[in-house]
């Protein structure tokens, strides 16, 4: 994707390990990277890049992604069908929302594929940035059992923390 | 999870637009807690009030008369029919106003507390019991002594603030680990006895020295083998008063899967292993080379004197 990402990948894993081992030595994070390319079809090859190569998910798992997003999106609500004033202004929002469900659809994905395999992994996915042709998602994934085990405020809505290493 | 994702997003969009020789993701762990915890503190805080996560610290800091801060604050939107008002200020009292607030923190004891909707303090309440139809958990915020205070929700520690630096409340084992874990080192243990077993592993953790409690098929053998490293005693079902006693020593305590005891204060062996961790303890290493090089099945709840606890194997 760009020529520093196996860099910033290994700056973001030590990251996740400084905060989380302050919080708790059993959330165990691990960050990996995922490009989806912008201007290739689904089924391409190099249409989903994975850093680093070695994860222990292939491209293929993410092919449907977009597809999923496409799907979501169909069922946005009231919110779809907001228009801004400003062309600019519109076209950010259109494209930030977009975002945000490639990001709901990777979170989705990741965590059927952790069922699946019966992984005890939480994923957690950030609003994917557009970069030199790929939107890059980092992806931070916790231990299920020490996660689930803190307790949690209720009435929790998107955005908003729920406890401490959700914060965090 | 949301501060560290915001600050990678961050260092991604600088990676597209600034030279490659900024350094990247090098803001201080500590202070991204602090913007977790502050984060945090506005999703408790009424309206979203901005400033509770400061305030907080604010107060704690101050000394009262030389006596450190110690009381309690419940924080809830104003008139909330949880709270039976004790005492209503005339001029609530901002929270910016620590040293005012700090004082009046004196008068809270007991169940009652300092009200606050997170911007002032409104006087002193006390919330109703939880079988009152009016009952509803509310945030409490309380200064456990100097620069130190908790939040907590409904009887749960969601953060612990010492010196402005936000910890988890101390891990504790829990249960349904506790109980995996027991079912696949012992197989055929019944449910009664895992949770008998539970009882005893969660008084350990509440050991403030540190200990280390060890179940193993070959309790008996093991303590036989150990008689030089530790005092055996007739062999008794431990029961979790007994276990608070005899976890004051140093050592082990070598239980069956029964919850028979055979030896308290044992030195334990065991060969190096590769899954050791020279950034802990002797405890938690000893423990660890114990359960790994043991001919029986073992499993040992490894309470360190820093507050650690672990269960192994892990």
């Amino acid at each position: 994707m760009w020529e520093h990402q196996s860099l910033f990948r290994v700056s973001a894993q030590l990251f996740a390990e400084g905060i989380f081992n302050l919080l708790d030595r059993s959330l165990r994070p691990e960050v990996f990277l995922l490009g989806f390319a912008s201007s290739k079809e689904a089924d391409e090859p190099g249409a989903v890049i994975i850093e680093p190569s070695t994860m222990r998910y292939s491209p293929l798992d993410f092919k449907d992604v977009k597809g999923i997003a496409a799907t979501l999106e169909t069922d946005t609500g009231p919110q779809g069908i907001v228009y801004h004033l400003h062309p600019n202004d519109h076209d950010r929002t259109a494209k930030h929302h977009w975002y945000e469900l490639v990001c709901r659809a990777t979170e989705t994905t990741l965590q059927d594929l952790a069922t699946s395999r019966n992984e005890n992994r939480r994923s957690f996915c950030a609003v994917p940035v557009s970069l030199q042709g790929y939107l890059v998602t980092v992806v931070l994934q916790l231990s299920t059992d020490c996660y689930d085990g803190y307790y949690t405020l209720p009435k929790s809505t998107a955005g908003r923390p729920v406890n401490l290493p959700h914060a965090a | 999870m949301i501060e560290f994702l915001h600050d990678c997003n961050r260092a991604l969009r600088e990676a597209d637009t600034v030279d490659n020789d900024q350094p990247v993701l090098d803001r201080d762990y500590n202070e991204l807690l602090r913007s977790a915890g502050r984060r945090l503190m506005l999703r408790v805080a009424p309206a979203g009030t901005h400033g509770l996560y400061d305030a907080c610290n604010g107060v704690a800091a101050l000394r009262h008369e030389g006596d450190e801060g110690v009381g309690t604050m419940l924080v809830s939107r104003r008139l909330h029919p949880a709270i039976v008002p004790v005492l209503t200020l005339e001029t609530p009292v901002p929270m910016r106003d620590h040293r005012s607030i700090r004082k009046l923190l004196e008068l809270s004891e007991g169940h009652t507390a300092l009200i606050s909707d997170a911007s002032h303090v409104f006087g002193l309440g006390q919330l109703v019991a939880e079988s009152d139809g009016q009952y509803e958990p509310l945030v409490t915020v309380h200064f456990t002594n100097h620069y130190s205070w908790e939040m907590s929700h409904a009887g749960h520690v969601l953060m612990r603030v010492v010196s402005n630096t936000p910890r988890l409340p101390q891990g504790q084992v829990a249960a349904d680990n506790f109980a995996r874990t027991a079912r696949i080192v012992f197989p055929s243990l019944s449910l009664d006895s895992i949770d008998y077993l539970w009882d005893l592993a969660h008084k350990a953790t509440t050991q403030p020295t540190g200990t280390i409690l060890v179940i193993s098929t070959g309790a008996a053998k093991e303590a036989q083998r150990l008689t030089r490293q530790c005092f055996r005693v007739v062999p008794r079902i431990m029961t979790p008063s007994v276990l608070r006693l005899v976890t004051n020593i140093d050592g082990a305590v070598l239980i069956e899967p029964s919850g028979m005891c055979h030896a308290i204060g044992a030195i334990l062996d065991g060969l190096a292993t590769e899954k050791g961790d020279s950034s802990r303890g002797s405890r938690y290493n000893s423990a660890l080379r114990y359960v790994n090089s043991s001919k029986y099945p073992a499993l040992a709840v490894v309470v360190s004197e820093d507050g650690w606890i672990d269960l192994l194997p892990s």
